[in-house]
């Protein structure tokens, strides 16, 4: 064991809640694997799958392939505040390419998503690894449609800046079947437990092992 | 040294970079705006750079036209693509500041150390990853395990196993590693940030930002039927 990670453990053992320089390294590393993964599944599902894809299941599938990526994330460092700042930065990432409403989304849902995270070792335990992943990807198959719930009208407004009639009247019709919404959070949270068994077995089988 | 732009002009253009792209409506509003950002790119020396992206965008505007319109989501990528890029341009400027003037300047801003730290990893790691992704691949195909690009399509399940571990293993060594570095370099210490690079708010920066936002405000004004 060389000094650095001496010192962190250390550190970890007398504070098990302070993040130490590691945990928010690791915390930033993976956070952009997880956004880079994303992007390349919806896009990928966007050119496969349009238009389904990219409503129904785009978020499933973007959290089989992100699932062991957060699941690492939350074995490594296991502090409080893990989901939020993985919310926050995605929100802001979101928020430079132009999404605000995404952005809106992601910053209310880590809130929540962290208040769900409270009590004694919730990062350890497997199901509430579950809950806090799926909460993530419903920020993400969500911010299309709780503004389109809140605030229909603005919404669709900027939409169309952004987009052509048909996309628009294509969104408004997924949107606003309460059936479609269903099939979205089904498919969502089917892929966000699916990349946590796959991440709890990667964590289990290669990284405890390896003894990085 | 070679003197370096303050990372707070890039981040004030790209605020106002981000504003103005979003309250354009038409297309010409979006060229003009990417004229402008072309011009800031290569003002700051970015000259292959801004070739390469004026490219870029006139690929894209062209793709725009000959794609059918039943494409849908595609189609907004696309044009979402294309309407982000004069802001991703001035992003790629901020990017790329040295880790230790966005330390430096982050400081005077009173950012939390935490938050300046997770800054510059995002910064420093997004652009090592698709390095990382390709010395992933290239050791999948060195070792004959997914010979052909369409092996992925063929072994899916094998493809993601043998993409995904690799790139947690090599993320987890990358934060010791990153760690130890910023560590070694002094990122903890709680005295007064220095800088090795000659930085700070300079008349021509402030001039460039003004310029930006003015050159913005009038492409508003024009498309808004004013002329």
């Amino acid at each position: 064991m060389n000094e650095v990670t001496k010192v962190n453990a250390s550190e970890a053992t007398a504070h098990p809640n302070r993040w130490t320089l590691k945990n928010v390294i690791t915390l930033a590393v993976f956070t952009v694997i997880i956004f880079i993964v994303m992007m390349l599944v919806t896009m990928a599902t966007n050119i496969v799958l349009t238009p389904i894809g990219a409503y129904y299941a785009g978020p499933g599938i973007a959290a089989v392939l992100a699932g062991p990526f957060y699941m690492v994330l939350a074995t490594r460092v296991g502090r409080r505040g893990v989901l939020f700042f993985v919310h926050l930065i995605t929100a802001l990432a979101f928020l430079i390419i132009g999404q605000i409403y995404t952005f809106g989304v992601y910053a209310v849902l880590g809130v929540i998503g962290e208040l769900c995270m409270l009590g004694r070792d919730a990062y350890k335990n497997f199901w509430r690894n579950c809950i806090g992943f799926f909460i993530y990807f419903f920020a993400f198959s969500g911010a299309g449609i709780l503004p389109m719930l809140l605030f229909r009208e603005s919404y669709l407004g900027w939409y169309s800046a952004y987009s052509d009639p048909a996309a628009v009247e294509f969104l408004t019709n997924v949107y606003s079947s309460p059936s479609a919404i269903a099939i979205i959070i089904f498919l969502t949270a089917a892929g966000a437990v699916l990349g946590c068994l796959i991440g709890r077995a990667i964590v289990n089988r290669h990284v405890k092992k390896a003894k990085i | 040294m070679s003197r370096v732009e303050d990372p707070r002009i890039h981040l004030a253009t790209l605020l106002a970079a981000g504003i103005f792209a979003i309250a354009i409506r038409s297309d010409w509003q979006l060229h003009l705006l990417m004229l402008l950002s072309l011009l800031y790119l290569f003002a700051h020396g970015r000259r292959s750079q801004s070739l390469r992206c004026a490219i870029g965008y006139a690929a894209a505007s062209c793709l725009l036209i000959v794609l059918p319109s039943g494409l849908g989501t595609a189609l907004m990528i696309v044009y979402l693509t294309l309407r982000m890029l004069p802001v991703l341009m001035i992003g790629t400027l901020l990017i790329s500041s040295p880790p230790g003037a966005i330390l430096w300047s982050g400081a005077r801003m009173r950012l939390p150390r935490q938050v300046l730290i997770m800054i510059c990893i995002l910064f420093r790691f997004s652009s090592v990853i698709r390095i990382e992704m390709a010395a992933i691949r290239q050791g999948i195909r060195a070792r004959g395990i997914l010979p052909r690009w369409y092996s992925i399509l063929l072994h899916p399940a094998m493809a993601y196993e043998c993409f995904v571990l690799p790139l947690i293993i090599r993320g987890l060594k990358l934060s010791t590693e990153l760690t130890c570095a910023a560590q070694f370099r002094g990122v903890e210490s709680r005295r007064p940030r220095s800088c090795i690079y000659p930085v700070g708010v300079r008349p021509t920066g402030l001039l460039a930002v003004g310029l930006y936002t003015l050159g913005a405000c009038m492409i508003l004004w024009l498309v808004k039927g004013n002329v």
